[in-house]
């Protein structure tokens, strides 16, 4: 049956309030003038140039990358043979491990943030951005694990075994059949984890200080005061980067897969 | 014809000979098959230790927020609940519970009754192209992050921006929505309702689209086919979706400090000026165990609320079908 009018009407409101107002930082970044203007003065694409001069843009992407990069190898490297022991786990092991790994997202965000600052400040680590990876790949591991595990529901264990069988070494067991067969859910789950953590703001927010700001911190700081065009000239940067990953993710085509997870 | 009498070994490639050296070195080394349990706890072991870092600061966290503190001296105290007495006598701190409380009971029926026809459509529609439409657009604001999210609506409601151009042209004056709870409203509403949709999807996608069918026939219209056949078989779907929409506005950092611009605070926003601003982890660590106390309290009271709404339309139901 199809749905209704009215459902019909409140989703494409839905959309509409979901994807407009980040849209329009498009038309922001245009604006000719030091603040934006509606309707739009005129265009310009001064404000590109601009951003690329600024050296602290640079900067700041520079520990981006860096604290995200961090976040996804360190969850890849101990989400994937999680997800490998957790699917032939069973019963109330498996239910209870799944709820220990999940602390990360079920932990309130900002809660996690301020436990990690006291932990590495008693610890006196003194690198803000190592210890913003570590915290970005707890938070980001449940992310990782799902898409893994995704994965490897479609498929089919009897494989390893008939490469046993026909005399293959775990490793090779591991490297020709199993890695092959979820290789799609980690790299949907690895490029979920670095997006989302180079677009984190509140546990950056939290971790970091003056001096090794993440860009998302650094537009934070410059809309408190204007907001500029050039600020939205940088937030496009993250627009840009989320919607080419998310395209990624639909051409390996497990999305659907990945929402049907949760069942 | 003739065959080489040796095959020369600089052919095989070297990735093999390394896989092969591997090999030998794992056969040296370790047996050829772990124990079953052993082995799945040698893989689960980084991520235990890895979550177990978070676990450690949470428990630093609670620990400390039962301890005095000298912030002029930067100094320890004994153990005493005087962080939480203060907090709680302070009307500041209470008004900020109060508003977080407030907001998360408007944001999350808000955020609920747009996120049921958006998976619903996104489930039921034929066309492909409109499904990966509205896939896109629920992920767009949770992989743009929220700092994308903020600039957008700073944009939107701000002094020279689209809303403001349109109220003037209609006479109403200037818009006062940033800086106001509304303000912070709106981006709440925007940051949870993607999560709810995606938790509701999946419940969607388990339904037999048939059951719908046959009520239809039967005579039901669209939004009675809604609410009276599709809504009581979600069930699980949508606690989950209320619980988790609740949780997250109740935690809600980013659009506070970003469209409430320090007058509209929520606690998260308190936690931060405490610890960061004040210089005072004792005093922040016991706000942030209230605030998971009070998620917790909410969602029980969220699933107690649900409990007896379900009783009492069974209720009502079961009396309908014994006195038609």
């Amino acid at each position: 049956m199809r749905p209704g009018r009215a459902a019909r009407a409140l989703t494409a409101f839905g959309v509409a309030f979901l994807t407009v107002p980040s849209l329009l930082i498009l038309i922001a970044a245009l604006t000719p003038g030091e603040q934006i203007a509606f309707p739009p003065k005129g265009i310009t694409l001064h404000w590109f140039g601009k951003v690329v001069e600024e050296e602290q843009v640079w900067i700041s992407l520079g520990h981006s990358l860096y604290a995200a990069t961090l976040s996804v190898v360190l969850c890849g490297l101990v989400a994937v043979p999680a997800a490998l022991a957790l699917s032939r786990m069973g019963g109330r092991a498996q239910a209870f491990t799944t709820a220990f790994l999940n602390l990360g997202i079920t932990t309130p965000l900002i809660v996690s943030s301020i436990g990690f600052l006291i932990l590495f400040t008693e610890l006196r680590v003194i690198s803000h951005l190592t210890v913003l990876g570590v915290a970005l790949a707890v938070v980001q591991l449940p992310f990782m694990m799902w898409a893994t595990l995704s994965a490897m529901a479609g498929h089919n264990p009897e494989l390893e075994q008939a490469a046993e069988t026909m005399g293959a070494e775990p490793i090779q067991c591991f490297l020709f059949i199993t890695f092959p067969a979820l290789l799609p859910g980690v790299v949907t789950g690895a490029l979920l984890a670095f997006v989302l953590s180079l677009t984190d703001f509140v546990v950056s927010v939290i971790l970091t200080n003056l001096n090794d700001v993440t860009l998302p911190v650094y537009v934070y700081s410059g809309i408190r005061t204007t907001v500029s065009p050039i600020l939205g000239a940088v937030s496009l940067v993250f627009v840009l980067v989320s919607m080419l990953a998310f395209a990624l993710v639909a051409r390996i085509g497990r999305l659907d897969r990945l929402l049907a997870q949760g069942r | 014809m003739s065959v080489p009498a040796t095959v020369d070994r600089r052919d095989v490639a070297i990735g093999w000979r390394l896989l092969d050296g591997v090999i030998a070195a794992r056969g040296a080394l370790l047996p050829r098959r772990f124990p079953r349990r052993l082995s799945a706890f040698l893989q689960l072991l980084p991520s235990l230790v890895l979550v177990c870092v978070l676990l450690a600061g949470v428990c630093v966290m609670v620990w400390r927020s039962f301890h005095a503190f000298d912030s002029f001296l930067y100094e320890e105290g004994g153990l005493s609940l005087g962080q939480y007495r203060q907090l709680l006598e302070s009307g500041f701190t209470v008004s900020v519970f109060a508003r977080t409380i407030g907001m998360a009971l408007v944001t999350t029926p808000v955020a609920l009754a747009l996120a049921l026809p958006i998976a619903y459509v996104t489930v039921r529609t034929r066309s492909n192209f409109l499904r990966l439409l509205l896939i896109t657009a629920i992920f767009f604001p949770f992989l743009t992050g929220d700092v994308v999210r903020g600039y957008g609506w700073l944009a939107i409601l701000g002094p020279h921006g689209p809303l403001a151009w349109l109220m003037d042209g209609l006479g109403l004056g200037e818009p006062h929505v940033l800086g106001t709870p509304w303000g912070v409203g709106i981006g709440v509403v925007q940051l949870v309702l993607p999560i709810a949709v995606m938790i509701l999807i999946p419940s969607f996608a388990r339904l037999d689209p048939d059951v719908e069918r046959a009520a239809g026939t039967l005579g039901a219209r669209p939004w009675r086919v809604f609410w009276s056949v599709i809504v009581p078989q979600l069930k699980v779907g949508l606690i989950g979706a209320a619980v988790v929409a609740m949780t997250l506005s109740l935690t809600d950092f980013a659009d506070p400090a970003l469209l409430g611009g320090g007058k509209s605070d929520y606690v998260a926003n308190q936690i931060q000026a405490v610890v960061l601003g004040l210089n005072n982890p004792y005093k922040g660590s016991a706000l942030a165990v209230m605030l998971v106390l009070v998620v917790l309290a909410m969602v029980a009271l969220l699933l107690a609320a649900i409990w007896l709404v379900g009783r009492a339309i069974g209720h009502v139901r079961r009396r309908q079908r014994v006195a038609p």
